[in-house]
């Protein structure tokens, strides 16, 4: 289904700038540069509508566009994680037994340590819509290297913001 | 099922990746005899759950869509403009080249040409040699003028055939000369001239020359006017012709 007017594309907007900008931010880490980063996805969205064959996958279609787009200006601008991939371990979790909060801003510290490549299907992990199949084809890698990719981000996440009561056992 | 495939099946126990319900039975069945399963799972979900809402906790700016919106009509805006933009520099770019070709034909039109004495020559003695109606007919043919030349005048006095100006028009017109005595022959199209009115005003004198329509018996599109000197054509017309 394409998107032929200016209804389908208000209601494209109404339905997905939320999400949209709160990936934005994940990605980003600053409200201005989400915003910049929302606006045009769906500035981009409006121009390739024939892409949008079916309704149902508008969501992932515009997280996709707007990661290329998050990726195109990353590249431009050769900003570098904090922590190098080899460094990212799935090893050894600290699980907690009782109950804990995340800052938000630690939160937002501890996915800007990664690289792209790991925040981004951790992200898509925690904002729950996404299949590891839908991850997988908006990054366009094999389904195993998402998950590859998730446990070691998730492991990183968990390593420094979970508080560990013991050491939980190995996997 | 062991550990290591419940813990596996964990990781697609969740809401967007649909687990089969004999996989998901299965993994609670698991996690009902095994506690150390039981646990790990219990606390991954709770750290997933924490994280997940944590992720998702992002306040959105007020008026963020309406900002949105705008936006997206300011980029329809300017691609539309920009396609007008390309249209019209590609209709100058035509009107250009097409100025370009006019100025260049132009150019050649105005150009002197050089005068060619042989060829005028030659066309002089054939038109001199053996003149008649018909060679007269295909010398304007050449020039791409099709037309039925007067067959009632004397061809030994015909010297020069060409085009004239009649009142705004462009005339084939031919030249007769006996003696002192001159005939000029305006040859008239149907399309140019009003012939048939023109039938109606034969012979009006003036200036010391004479002027006569003559209507073509051949082909009724065309008519002469001749601007003769002297009394009458006679002296320019076959012997055993009469004027019509």
């Amino acid at each position: 289904m394409g998107l032929p007017d200016r209804q389908n594309v208000t209601r494209l907007v109404e339905e997905h700038y939320a999400s949209l900008y709160r990936y934005a931010y994940r990605l980003t880490g600053s409200q201005a540069e989400a915003e910049d980063l929302t606006q045009e996805a769906f500035c981009s969205a409006q121009a390739k509508t024939e892409q949008l064959r079916d309704w149902s996958r508008a969501r992932s279609w515009l997280f996709s566009i707007l990661r290329n787009a998050y990726l195109h200006k990353v590249r431009s601008e050769s900003v570098r994680p904090l922590i190098l991939v080899d460094d990212l371990s799935d090893a050894v979790e600290p699980v907690p037994v009782e109950p804990f909060d995340v800052e938000p801003h630690k939160l937002q510290e501890a996915l800007e340590e990664m690289p792209e490549e790991f925040r981004t299907p951790v992200i898509l992990f925690y904002f729950e819509e996404f299949s590891y199949r839908d991850i997988a084809e908006q990054m366009e890698v094999p389904l195993g290297t998402v998950m590859s990719r998730l446990a070691r981000a998730k492991a990183h996440l968990r390593a420094r913001l979970v508080p560990a009561e013991v050491e939980g056992p190995s996997r | 099922m062991n550990c290591e495939t419940a813990r596996m099946l964990f990781e697609f126990d969740r809401k967007a990746e649909q687990m089969p319900p004999s996989e998901a039975d299965g993994l609670r069945a698991h996690c009902a005899e095994c506690p150390v399963c039981a646990a790990w799972t219990a606390r991954s979900r709770n750290v997933d759950d924490v994280l997940g809402r944590a992720m998702r906790v992002v306040p959105v700016p007020d008026q963020l869509s309406q900002r949105i919106l705008s936006k997206m009509g300011s980029e329809r805006r300017r691609v539309r403009q920009r396609r007008w933009l390309r249209s019209a520099a590609g209709l100058a770019a035509a009107a250009a080249i097409l100025l370009a070709v006019w100025a260049g034909l132009d150019w050649q039109a105005r150009r002197p040409v050089r005068l060619d004495l042989d060829y005028i020559g030659n066309q002089a003695f054939v038109e001199l040699a053996n003149p008649s109606a018909e060679s007269v007919e295909g010398s304007f043919r050449e020039k791409g003028v099709e037309l039925t030349a007067p067959r009632d005048l004397n061809y030994r006095f015909f010297r020069y055939h060409g085009f004239a100006e009649l009142q705004g028009k462009r005339v084939p017109f031919l030249l007769f000369v006996r003696d002192r005595d001159q005939a000029r022959v305006y040859i008239l199209d149907g399309r140019q001239f009003d012939v048939a009115d023109a039938l109606n005003h034969s012979q009006s004198a003036g200036s010391g020359c004479k002027a006569v329509v003559l209507r073509e018996p051949t082909d009724r599109r065309f008519a002469y006017l001749v601007v003769h000197t002297g009394d009458a054509l006679d002296p320019f017309v076959f012997s055993d012709k009469q004027l019509q």
